[in-house]
């Protein structure tokens, strides 16, 4: 990727975290949560995430490396509604044996509604809540990076908060209707894809609240599993770390692969996420 | 490969939710009152006085969700300003005229995603 691209996201991605508006926060970096806004509020998350995979899209001999300046934008509908759209803007560099191409331009948009069908507060912090989210991915990416379909998904996560911890869990499902050329991540494959993800979250700081002193600092844990029809299927942990203050939020993950078993796309290195969290 | 794969997710997941589930019922017992769904107050058209009020609330899961109880909270007619106390799950609001109902800060609370509790014995109001 050249250098004025990288330049240009890293901007964006500071210029964002100093905007200082209010967040929601208590949910992981790279998995869903049952976290909704109040009605008549916004959330925008956007985030800066970096990719390095040791094949070529497809899995062809090569290597990929990949930035996405992605935002995620929800708007409280009603009590326990929300919808939600995405975007990203993608930049990647494809070495293969020979060539080293670099490739620009929109990803795929996600529409999608989020329904919080259960919520139980049994404590002054502690709360258990459930959500159901439908989307659909949008063919409005550059020819690289279009699944070139519209694409319905749908999932269920639920959130429980005890006193400092966090535990997240997630389940989803997309029906893949068409692929990209070349797929990169689960799902870009003519293939369905179930998402499995679990999430620990652990406030570090402060042991315990003072009155209206509300900045906490989080350790995050995921796991997260992808399966493909076409038979592809990995395992990635994620850690990171979650600061949450009391006009913004910030947050930064690691992401590994465990195991990985893959023909269809490339096998990651490593991935590294960094946003802001923003609600107004 | 894909087995073990398959494996440790579902053995992870489910080991989450199973822990979910056990502080859930622990700390019913602690909190007896707490309701899925947030009780109303039984004088709900009573109208609060002016000045302090604080209100015990349930599920203020960290600051910056706490931080949209503020917000909802803020459009209400006669809420001058919002803090959170979240270790002790209260509200504390200032409240000037023409102040709102019972019935109305309940229902906010409850609709920014929150369990309404009870008033808590106004300070100055």
């Amino acid at each position: 990727m050249c250098i004025q691209n990288r330049l240009l996201l890293t901007v964006c991605a500071i210029a964002a975290m100093l905007n200082g508006a209010q967040a929601p926060a208590q949910q992981p970096t790279n998995s869903p949560s049952a976290t909704l806004p109040g009605p008549g509020l916004f959330t925008y998350r956007p985030m800066l995430r970096y990719d390095k995979f040791s094949d070529a899209p497809g899995g062809a001999d090569g290597q990929t490396e990949r930035v996405r300046f992605m935002h995620h934008i929800m708007y409280g509908l009603a009590p326990e509604w929300s919808v939600l759209a995405e975007v990203s803007i993608v930049d990647r560099d494809v070495e293969t044996p020979g060539t080293d191409e670099s490739e620009n331009g929109l990803g795929d948009a996600r529409l999608g509604v989020s329904h919080r069908f259960y919520r139980h507060d049994f404590g002054p912090i502690e709360t258990f809540r459930a959500a159901a989210q439908f989307s659909l991915r949008m063919p409005t990416g550059s020819d690289d990076f279009t699944n070139d379909a519209v694409n319905p998904s749908i999932g269920v996560s639920t959130t429980t908060i005890l006193g400092r911890h966090g535990i997240g869990v997630s389940a989803s499902y997309e029906l893949t209707t068409s692929s990209t050329d070349n797929p990169v991540d689960p799902g870009d494959g003519l293939a369905d894809h179930l998402m499995l993800a679990g999430s620990h979250l652990y406030r570090i700081w402060p042991e315990t609240y003072a009155e209206g002193g509300n900045v906490a600092v989080y350790s995050q844990a995921e796991v997260l599993a992808h399966f493909e029809t076409n038979g592809d299927a990995s395992l990635d942990t994620a850690l990171g770390v979650l600061v949450e203050a009391p006009r913004w939020a910030a947050e930064c993950s690691v992401i590994l692969p465990v195991a990985e078993d893959l023909d269809e796309r490339p096998e990651s290195e490593f991935g590294l996420a960094i946003g802001v969290r923003f609600l107004f | 490969m894909k087995i073990a794969i398959a494996c440790a997710a579902l053995i992870g997941a489910a080991l989450t939710g199973c822990a979910s589930q056990v502080g859930m019922v622990s700390h019913d017992h602690s909190t007896q009152e707490a309701k899925a769904v947030s009780k109303m107050p039984e004088n709900m058209d009573e109208r609060l006085g002016s000045g302090r009020v604080e209100a015990r609330v349930n599920g203020l899961s960290c600051p910056l969700c706490a931080e949209s109880l503020n917000a909802v909270m803020g459009r209400l007619d006669g809420v001058e300003s919002v803090r959170l106390d979240l270790d002790r799950g209260v509200v504390i609001m200032d409240i000037g005229k023409p102040s709102p109902t019972r019935g109305q800060v309940a229902k906010a609370i409850d609709d920014a995603g929150f369990t309404f509790v009870s008033f808590l014995e106004s300070k100055g109001g």
